[in-house]
């Protein structure tokens, strides 16, 4: 695949690949919502991009590949808007974050305690449903490295909540 | 390596198979409604760019921000410089850093906006910091001076905090009176209510394409004059003026004249209509829609951050974001 995706080839990347994205920056960013908005931003990137999937590594880590640099920008930008946040509702947030942290699912909150790196691995392995030999080439690490990550993550979790 | 994949150590593969049955995932129906989404936006978007284009598009950007500055009626710069009836008292140097409308402000944090002002025998800084919230000022003179908020108490020292609704400062100085009318996000609690529809004063703004990010320049349709009314009925343009004799200023029109964002916008795609190369007409629309997209975005955030509940305003923001 190579120059702009026909219409034929995004139905089949879309329908291959929304849900295993969704669930790997669901778990990946721990908010759905912003988790959908980046599985739009990468697939319409994957539209509107002349250059495509150059071959270079599998289609499926292209994509993952588009939408971790996505949520990475969303990251950087979302920084501002949520320390204007932070400054603007200090009244409010001590009486928000007690039901806040009530309705929030336990295990996406102890995911968002792993370090970043474990928390990627985890998420692409069980959200995103990627091989570790997947995963080791869209981080371009070795897969021992992804192993040791994901086990550790895994134990961390475990241990958060049992 | 296949261990890790197929079967994992026995004291976490509890862990995992929660973590493999609680992903989320889509409904059929939720995947058909993102799917028509995406299509829609990646029809309405110009299509990515090589360097070539990526220039191109910079360079129409920086013509189109000038261009609805020029448009927008509600400048800083000339503005600053307009002279109020002492005639020869003129804002000599104005520098404004991020001086957007409260909105903007709301979301990209806060500003600091810094006004020069020449009198017979010096320059006073008048320093605005806004933090979204708050608007604290400082000023700073060699000679002696005073100041007040709106109709307030007349003021000594080199700082304060300004009042909820107060819609502008004066400055007294050698014998002339200086007004710097503040806009929106001036008022305090009140800026959130007015700064998403009134539109923003300062039309700079910035383009994803382009990567323009703040453009400064622009001149004030409505005239100068000196802010004597102190009204505070929602306007955001930042005038400043310089006023030695306020009997005899016009006041300017500053909430009539600031054109709302959508204005700005038509107006700014009336002029990419008029160039005559299609592919520069199409950037530059393709260009004013990412501005009036961004303005509006903001305009949006600023209203959800009204909203009570904090997962309520979480969920309002993130409707703004899909929405524009």
């Amino acid at each position: 695949m190579s120059g702009r995706v026909s219409g034929e080839t995004f139905e089949r990347l879309y329908n291959e690949h929304a849900t295993g994205l969704l669930g790997f920056l669901t778990y990946q960013t721990g908010d759905r919502a912003l988790a959908e908005d980046i599985v739009a931003d990468t697939f319409e990137r994957v539209l509107t991009t002349r250059s495509g999937w150059r071959g270079g590594s599998g289609e499926k880590t292209w994509l993952y590949s588009i939408a971790l640099n996505r949520m990475r920008d969303l990251a950087r930008r979302r920084g501002a808007e949520t320390r204007a946040l932070e400054r603007t509702t200090s009244l409010v947030g001590a009486v928000d974050e007690i039901g806040a942290v009530a309705d929030r699912d336990l295990l996406m909150r102890s995911l968002q305690t792993l370090s970043e790196e474990e928390r990627a691995v985890v998420a692409l392995r069980f959200g995103g449903d990627l091989s570790l030999g997947e995963i080791a080439k869209l981080l371009q690490e070795r897969q021992s490295t992804i192993e040791g990550r994901l086990y550790r993550g895994l134990r961390r979790l475990r241990d958060l909540v049992d | 390596m296949a261990r890790f994949d197929d079967q994992l150590p026995d004291d976490v593969r509890d862990i995992a198979e929660r973590l493999s049955a609680s992903r989320a995932t889509f409904t059929p129906l939720e995947l058909d409604e993102l799917r028509q989404r995406v299509q829609q936006r990646a029809q309405r978007a110009p299509g990515r760019r090589g360097l070539a284009g990526r220039m191109h598009a910079r360079w129409v950007a920086v013509l189109l921000a000038a261009g609805l500055l020029l448009t927008s009626g509600a400048g800083v710069v000339i503005a600053c410089e307009s002279v109020g009836g002492g005639g020869s008292q003129t804002f000599g140097t104005t520098s404004f850093h991020h001086a957007r409308d409260a909105s903007w402000c709301q979301y990209h944090g806060p500003y600091t906006r810094v006004i020069h002002i020449d009198t017979r025998h010096g320059v006073i800084t008048v320093t605005i910091v806004w933090d979204c919230r708050h608007m604290h000022v400082h000023f700073d003179y060699g000679f002696p001076f005073n100041w007040r908020f709106g109709d307030g108490d007349w003021n000594h020292g080199s700082d304060g905090d300004a009042p909820d609704g107060t819609s502008y400062v004066t400055v007294s100085a050698d014998g002339s009176t200086y007004t710097v009318p503040c806009g929106d996000g001036w008022s305090g609690a009140g800026w959130t209510g007015s700064s998403g529809s009134s539109g923003s004063s300062d039309s700079s703004g910035s383009s994803d394409s382009s990567g323009s990010s703040d453009s400064s320049g622009s001149s004030d349709s409505s005239g100068g004059g000196s802010n004597q009314g102190g009204s505070n009925s929602g306007s955001t343009s930042p005038n400043v003026s310089a006023s030695g004799n306020s009997a005899t200023n016009p006041t300017p029109a500053a909430s009539s004249s600031a054109p709302s964002i959508a204005e700005q916008y038509q107006n700014a795609l009336a002029a990419c209509r008029k160039l005559t190369s299609g592919q520069k007409r199409k950037a530059c629309i393709a260009n004013a829609t990412s501005l009036y997209r961004q303005q509006e975005l903001a305009a949006a955030i600023a209203r959800c951050h009204t909203l009570d509940g904090k997962h309520t305003r979480k969920a309002c923001i993130a409707a703004a974001h899909r929405k524009y």
